[in-house]
């Protein structure tokens, strides 16, 4: 299937944030005026993150609302740990969830692929860069795993159908993204992979489809006018990917 | 009046949403006297062949569907797993579809496709005959299926390929209509899909 632009969406206590590395939340707007007009933008595909707290659990009201507002395919991650929530979410019109903290428990992410199949689950790795190697922590035991290794593992025994890549650091820093890392994931783990953190623009995109990512992901550029960051909600146009030689 | 038929699968508020988006008045409803009443039909659908037809019976519209469709001649568009039940039968269960095509559903798993099942993500479709619904060349559609019309299927307006391999993603037969993709979910082509399908 084609490559993929993505926006990715913050949300927290339902409203649209931007982070810096991870923290400092910046209040963007309104998620569901966002959402319209990525629709207008004609984006391929928006991921939306829900970072609030856990006990705040799902807000599957929302969820309706933005599934109903949107004439593109969405993911939603957050605070996921059961197949009856999944069920629930799709039954809501979203196309994927993404799966994060609970990867730690690979039993139910398999489960949940086995029933509702590859391609609605997506992993949702983070990681940060220590003396050279890719490390991911996990969030609950903070114990450190190499990215590769970790990535081999779900892959094989959970069958995930995509892997979103986010490097922390580069979150929010326009620095480009981190390829090296993704070239070697690429090397060693037979999934397709979607990268976020650190995407300046249209050159990084396409570094990305060249690299071989399938799709390539940005917050602050969909939502920055430029890094003086002036809200702006864009996306690029078909003639700007032209001008670019991006093909989708 | 278009009534998009509520058989209990998915969210198919997006599909009200853009057809309000393109000034087409339009119902959600489960009710037959209401369906009776409609100038069009949307029949949406995601999920298993085996339970979409059940739900259907369930709610006695089997034989409705077949009287507004065949007798009355409603123009009707089945999205997805609504195209899907117009067939004859699917490798994915044991029901019986309305067979209004005579064409059997197949399931990607019995290729080597070398693609994650289902096959999400859009796709461009190429219009092999000329058609009431996709007339530009270039139009791509948003897709998530794990089974899939031939491409040799009779009446087949438009076919799409993943790696290599060619099949139908869309049919015209008199008034009944079945896309493959979610043109809800495929911003401007599928609302000039839509928009083509409201101005029959």
């Amino acid at each position: 299937m084609l490559n993929r632009i993505i926006p990715i969406l913050l949300l927290k206590d339902e409203e649209l944030v931007k982070s810096k590395s991870f923290h400092s939340y910046t209040y963007i707007g309104d998620i569901l005026n966002s959402v319209k007009i990525y629709n207008e933008l004609e984006a391929d595909e928006l991921c939306i993150f829900d970072i609030s707290s856990s006990s705040n659990g799902i807000n599957y009201d929302l969820l309706s609302q933005i599934a109903t507002e949107c004439f593109m395919p969405v993911t939603y991650g957050g605070n996921i740990t059961s197949c009856q929530e999944i069920e629930k979410i799709l039954r809501l019109g979203i196309e994927k969830v993404s799966i994060n903290t609970a990867l730690s428990d690979l039993k139910f992410v398999s489960s949940a692929v086995d029933q509702f199949g590859q391609s609605t689950i997506v992993a949702c790795v983070d990681y940060i860069i220590e003396n050279g190697t890719a490390l991911r922590t996990d969030p609950v035991s903070q114990d450190k795993s190499e990215l590769v290794e970790f990535l081999e593992e779900i892959v094989t025994e959970a069958n995930i159908g995509e892997v979103i890549l986010q490097n922390k650091e580069l979150d929010g820093s326009y620095a480009g993204y981190d390829l090296s890392t993704i070239t070697k994931v690429k090397d060693n783990v037979h999934c397709p992979i979607v990268v976020a953190g650190g995407c300046s623009g249209l050159n990084d995109i396409k570094s990305a489809f060249q690299a071989g990512c399938s799709g390539a992901a940005a917050g602050s550029l969909f939502v920055y006018y430029t890094d003086a960051k002036g809200i702006l909600i864009n996306y690029p146009d078909s003639s700007e990917l032209e001008e670019h030689n991006i093909t989708r | 009046m278009i009534a998009i038929i509520d058989y209990n699968t998915g969210n198919i508020g997006s599909i009200q949403n853009m057809l309000r988006k393109l000034g087409v008045e339009s119902i959600i409803t489960s009710d037959p006297e209401v369906m009776c009443k409609a100038s069009k039909l949307i029949l949406p659908g995601v999920g298993s062949f085996d339970s979409g037809m059940k739900k259907i019976r369930k709610l006695e519209l089997f034989d409705k569907l077949n009287d507004l469709v065949l007798k009355k001649k409603i123009p009707i568009l089945g999205i997805c797993l609504g195209m899907q039940l117009m067939g004859e039968n699917s490798e994915e269960g044991k029901e019986q579809g309305f067979g209004w095509m005579n064409e059997s559903i197949l399931s990607f798993k019995n290729l080597q496709l070398n693609s994650s099942i289902p096959v999400m993500g859009w796709n461009y479709v190429k219009s092999v005959k000329p058609n009431q619904l996709i007339q530009d060349q270039k139009a791509k559609f948003y897709f998530v299926h794990s089974y899939y019309f031939n491409s040799k299927c009779e009446n087949c307006i438009a076919t799409a390929s993943i790696n290599g391999f060619e099949y139908c993603v869309a049919f015209e037969k008199n008034n009944i209509f079945g896309v493959q993709f979610h043109p809800e979910k495929s911003h401007k082509f599928g609302m000039k899909l839509l928009q083509n399908f409201a101005n029959l």
